[in-house]
């Protein structure tokens, strides 16, 4: 690189932080807030297809006291009435974990169009077989999609959360949910740093598939409610009461439970960010691994099969310790391709504990979680 | 503000590092985001439940900066950008917009652009921005090359 790029790049550099605005003041109410996008997301809450008839029969009542301030319905605009169901706040705890006023905006159409149904977005933690396996361990593997709104207001924002206790889950080719669809979640709260979630009795049999699963099965409920708002650790209860003899073995859950607390049980290389992207961007590959080396290798294959770029990264800690890594891919993405992130076997350097991930591509909304045939 | 031991609170704290943690969440997210990016950043930090043992609390801000920044999707400036060339002068944003430098940066991934206002307008050397990033050198340099790449015209 010459010395004028990097005149150039310094230039691009200071005249971009020459347009700071001023700081913000302080934050003084030091708050839990909810990390899956920075901008505030309305949480809608339908009560099912036949409130939403009753909804949209409610409009014309309400458009005619509005005194014909509004265009009338028979516009083909998409301007629309706000209709706010505000609901019951939650057993509240010590925290201001700030729940939004749970709001259901009806599309102001004329009864030609068919009511959009809308979806909640929700980033849950998958299991996969990985390919290779040294110790048999699943691999957890963090989705992005969407799932229609549980109807309940004890599921705003825990959506991913909600989505592992659906029944009829749609999950993408190689992925699998060890928790039972018996499962139900009661309630949730969150104080500082650990989130109580109260299960119904199905909870307390486990996975149904032996300790293994049953591991797997927490390290999915604790990644996936731990994925927002920087909580640390999820203590379960069932009808309010603490755990003390949870699966096949008996786990004793009356303490929170960290991520860190059933590490050891997943497969050596996991992935934490979504395999998602858009237009030219690069695709951001995250995760954390126990590697050989601490040397995490990834791989970009096409739909014919075929490798088109490989790369790898040292994780923060490797050879008997858990570290995190981070690619970045610079590659042309169409949306059939897989990335195999994986690490070199020491004795022969096959690769070793793959996971596979499909890569969605311009496709904003990620996996739809609720297509599954038969889904109600 | 300061407490009897001698350790700054976290006012204290912030108020001592709002100014560059606002630059470089511009440089991450651009001008219209950064102040929320610092916010959410900086509350995200005060309320971890290691904050009080942090040693070096500017360089753990700094990365919750870049962590939430990386949430803030890449196209939202673009989006801004749209906005703002469409604005009337009544409701455009009162500091001064560098088109020309956002329209190049907005072909970046947070990622790189981090690199490169840290190698650039912090000078730090490459295994410190590593360090700042929470990556390997070599993934620095990788973000650097990129980022030189994406910006060829720009630069040319």
């Amino acid at each position: 690189m010459s010395r004028s790029d990097d005149r150039k790049m310094k230039e691009l550099a200071d005249r971009l932080v020459a347009m700071s605005p001023e700081p913000p003041p302080y934050p003084e109410e030091v708050s839990v807030t909810h990390r899956e996008d920075s901008k505030p997301r309305p949480v809608l809450v339908f009560a099912g297809a036949a409130l939403v008839v009753l909804l949209l029969a409610a409009i014309p009542i309400f458009l005619s006291r509005g005194g014909g301030e509004v265009d009338p319905v028979a516009s083909s605009t998409t301007s629309t009435v706000p209709t706010t169901v505000t609901t019951q706040p939650q057993a509240s705890t010590t925290v201001t974990t700030e729940q939004p006023a749970t709001t259901t905006t009806v599309p102001a159409t004329t009864t030609t169009t068919a009511p959009v149904v809308e979806t909640e977005e929700a980033v849950l933690y998958a299991v996969q077989t990985p390919e290779n396996s040294f110790t048999g361990n699943p691999a957890l593997v963090a989705l992005r999609g969407v799932v229609l709104p549980g109807g309940e207001t004890l599921h705003s924002g825990w959506e991913g959360l909600y989505a592992l206790t659906m029944e009829g889950l749609f999950l993408p080719d190689g992925f699998a949910n060890m928790v039972p669809s018996a499962v139900d979640i009661l309630g949730v709260t969150a104080d500082d740093h650990t989130v109580t979630v109260d299960m119904n009795d199905a909870f307390l049999a486990g996975s149904g598939s032996g300790l293994l699963g049953d591991f797997t099965m927490l390290n999915q409920l604790i990644y996936t409610t731990t994925v927002q708002g920087g909580f640390e650790s999820v203590l379960f209860t069932v009808n309010g009461a603490p755990v003390t003899a949870f699966g096949s073995e008996g786990l004793d859950l009356s303490e929170p439970q960290g991520r860190d607390a059933y590490l050891d049980q997943l497969n050596s290389v996991n992935v934490d960010s979504p395999i998602q992207g858009i237009g030219d961007e690069s695709l951001r590959v995250a995760g954390f691994a126990n590697v050989f080396e601490a040397t995490v290798s990834l791989e970009v294959v096409d739909a014919s099969g075929n490798v088109v770029q490989e790369d790898f990264a040292t994780a923060t800690c490797g050879t008997g310790c858990w570290g995190a890594y981070e690619f970045e891919v610079d590659y042309s993405f169409v949306g059939d391709e897989t990335i195999r992130v994986f690490w070199h076997s020491a004795e022969d350097g096959s690769p070793s504990d793959v996971v596979s991930i499909p890569v969605l591509w311009d496709d904003p909304d990620g996996w739809d979680f609720t297509s599954h045939p038969g889904t109600p | 503000m300061i407490t009897a031991t001698g350790v700054m609170d976290n006012e204290q704290v912030y108020r001592s590092y709002a100014v560059e943690l606002t630059r470089y969440a511009t440089g991450l997210v651009g001008p219209f985001d950064a102040a929320d990016v610092v916010t959410d950043a900086c509350l995200k930090a005060f309320s971890a439940r290691k904050w009080p043992e942090v040693s070096n609390r500017r360089a753990y801000l700094y990365r919750a900066v870049l962590s939430v920044a990386n949430d803030h999707h890449r196209s939202t400036l673009s989006r801004r950008l749209r906005e703002m060339k469409t604005a009337t002068p009544e409701s455009a944003p009162s500091q001064d917009i560098d088109f020309d430098v956002l329209g190049a940066v907005e072909r970046l991934s947070v990622q790189q652009r981090a690199a490169v206002l840290l190698t650039y307008w912090a000078d730090l050397p490459a295994e410190a921005v590593a360090e700042q990033m929470g990556i390997s050198t070599g993934a620095v340099k990788r973000h650097l090359v990129r980022a030189r790449k994406h910006l060829e015209e720009w630069l040319s």
